[in-house]
């Protein structure tokens, strides 16, 4: 059979459930937004302390750090790890060990690695308690002090159990500090602090009905080292050309962007991140909401052609009057291995 | 948009911007969810579209945006385990249920890429656009998927 053929008879199969089909054809423009969970955006708008919520990918799994970056990087890319990405997630590791008890659920800062802009923390919950029925949250929101000027928080997680009834949660802490480096604003001292204070579960895919199955007050205060294995790579200033009409969006909003050379300054990138600045001349009228910002994903590309995409957020430097912007890579990386970085449609050499 | 204008848009691209979802996502209840936020989109859009490529294209381009933005949501939901998905979509052969699974082992980034190439019949240059990649990412998207699926199901894939 005709491969295409075969693939069109396939995925004709495919098509929305007919609740979906009946909620469209019923749609007003007054419909509020789908009655799905709320969708966080990723961006940082302001200095705030995002709550975090998990995330479940049940391909990765692991009891260590360094088995939830193997497989994280799996996901991204569907290969192994190279040699120098292990020595570099190996280096930035450290182990944690602090343990919490509170109506007999112990909750354990496992261990965690530390970035330039970014923290990864590995959490393992053990109680009686633990059904396979369920899936679990425990919030770990968190939050670095002392704080760097601009540094809000925002991460995204991940959450699996080992078979045993032991939960293991993951919490990746990004940052948008306007000195870019998070410690190194005050000469030590630095503070990760993660206070949960109640343990829920709920059924599989409906995470909105959540039940409360310990209130207690599982509050870390974990001590960070900045481990300095992977150069920074600071590019300068780098001329960026949108060649026609570009799309980007905004809390959801698509907009559309005229041809032309933008400017982003003092570009660096670093083991968890690639930053820059850019001025408010990208900033680009958005018809439903206002002023809102051109916010391309930045795309690391190693030498045997793997891209790794960052999730890109930002912050206003009121002082300077320009966006502080980052692209936070999903895991460590090593800076060395990275021969280009492509924001937008741009790819920009890294020496 | 009037209502009449809406349906017929809809009857004629929920499919698709579901299964774009579905391909990204692999889960069938994110999947209908993006279709039914892309289609309030439309509805509140004031676009003016100036044919039937290019609303096609600006459906395929918030798919996209919306599930990239869903896949970096802390509140991202499970996925459905592949076998009781499959089991409720009626496919008709088993090289349609091979095909399936394969293509839904096959990494993330390649799938979208696929299904607008083999599906939709659109150009590496129409796809990058799209998907905002370069064509020459695209075109290696689509060869090295080719290669997977080649080397799975032993079965050689075309590049037309």
């Amino acid at each position: 059979m005709n491969d295409k053929k075969l693939y069109q008879e396939t995925f004709s199969h495919l098509r929305a459930s007919p609740d979906t089909r009946s909620k469209i054809m019923n749609m007003t423009i007054e419909n509020k937004r789908t009655p799905r969970r709320a969708v966080r955006t990723a961006l940082i708008a302001a200095i705030l302390t995002v709550a975090l919520v998990t995330t479940a990918f049940a391909a990765l799994s692991g009891r260590t750090l360094q088995d939830w970056f193997a497989g994280k990087w799996n996901e991204e890319t569907g290969k192994d790890l190279t040699a120098e990405q292990i020595r570099v997630m190996n280096a930035l590791t450290q182990k944690v060990d602090q343990s919490i008890t509170v109506n007999g659920v112990t909750v354990t800062a496992d261990s965690l690695a530390v970035g330039y802009d970014c923290v990864w923390v590995l959490f393992r919950v053990e109680w009686d308690g633990y059904s396979p029925d369920y899936k679990y949250d425990l919030g770990l929101g968190g939050y670095v002090t002392p704080s760097s000027p601009g540094g809000g928080y925002s991460g995204e997680g991940d959450e699996w159990d080992d078979g045993s009834g032991t939960l293991y949660f993951l919490r990746k802490y990004a940052t948008s500090a306007l000195n870019r480096d998070m410690l190194s604003y005050t000469d030590g001292g630095y503070t990760l602090n993660v206070p949960a204070c109640g343990l829920y579960r709920y059924k599989e895919n409906d995470m909105l009905n959540k039940e409360l199955v310990e209130l207690g007050s599982w509050d870390f205060s974990i001590p960070l080292t900045e481990k300095s294995v992977s150069p920074v790579v600071e590019l300068g200033d780098v001329q960026i050309e949108v060649a026609e009409k570009n799309y980007a969006v905004w809390d959801g909003a698509v907009q559309r962007f005229e041809p032309g050379t933008y400017s982003l300054q003092d570009v660096i990138v670093t083991c968890s991140s690639v930053s820059y600045y850019y001025d408010e001349m990208f900033c680009k009228k958005d018809d439903a909401s206002g002023v809102s910002s051109w916010l391309p994903d930045a795309v690391a590309i190693l030498s045997d052609g793997t891209e790794i995409a960052g999730m890109t957020g930002g912050v206003w430097d009121f002082e300077e009057s320009r966006y502080l912007m980052n692209s936070w890579w999903p895991l460590p990386m090593a800076v060395e291995e990275i021969v280009s970085i492509r924001i937008g449609e741009t790819v920009i050499p890294v020496n | 948009m009037d209502k009449q204008s809406f349906h017929a848009l809809a009857e004629e691209h929920m499919d698709m911007v579901y299964r774009v979802a579905y391909n990204s996502l692999v889960s069938p209840h994110d999947a209908d969810d993006v279709t039914q936020e892309v289609f309030l989109r439309l509805l509140r859009s004031k676009t003016e579209f100036e044919s039937g490529e290019h609303v096609k294209h600006w459906l395929l381009r918030v798919t996209i945006n919306e599930c990239r933005r869903l896949t970096r949501s802390p509140w991202r939901r499970h996925t459905v385990p592949l076998d009781s998905f499959e089991g409720t979509l009626q496919l008709e052969t088993p090289e349609q249920s091979d095909l399936f699974r394969q293509v839904m082992a096959l990494p993330k980034k390649y799938r979208v890429p696929l299904y607008l190439f083999y599906y939709e019949e659109l150009s590496t240059e129409e796809i990058a656009r799209i998907i905002n990649r370069s064509p020459s990412t695209v075109r290696t998207q689509l060869y090295r998927a080719r290669q997977q699926l080649k080397d799975t199901l032993e079965e050689e894939w075309s590049n037309e």
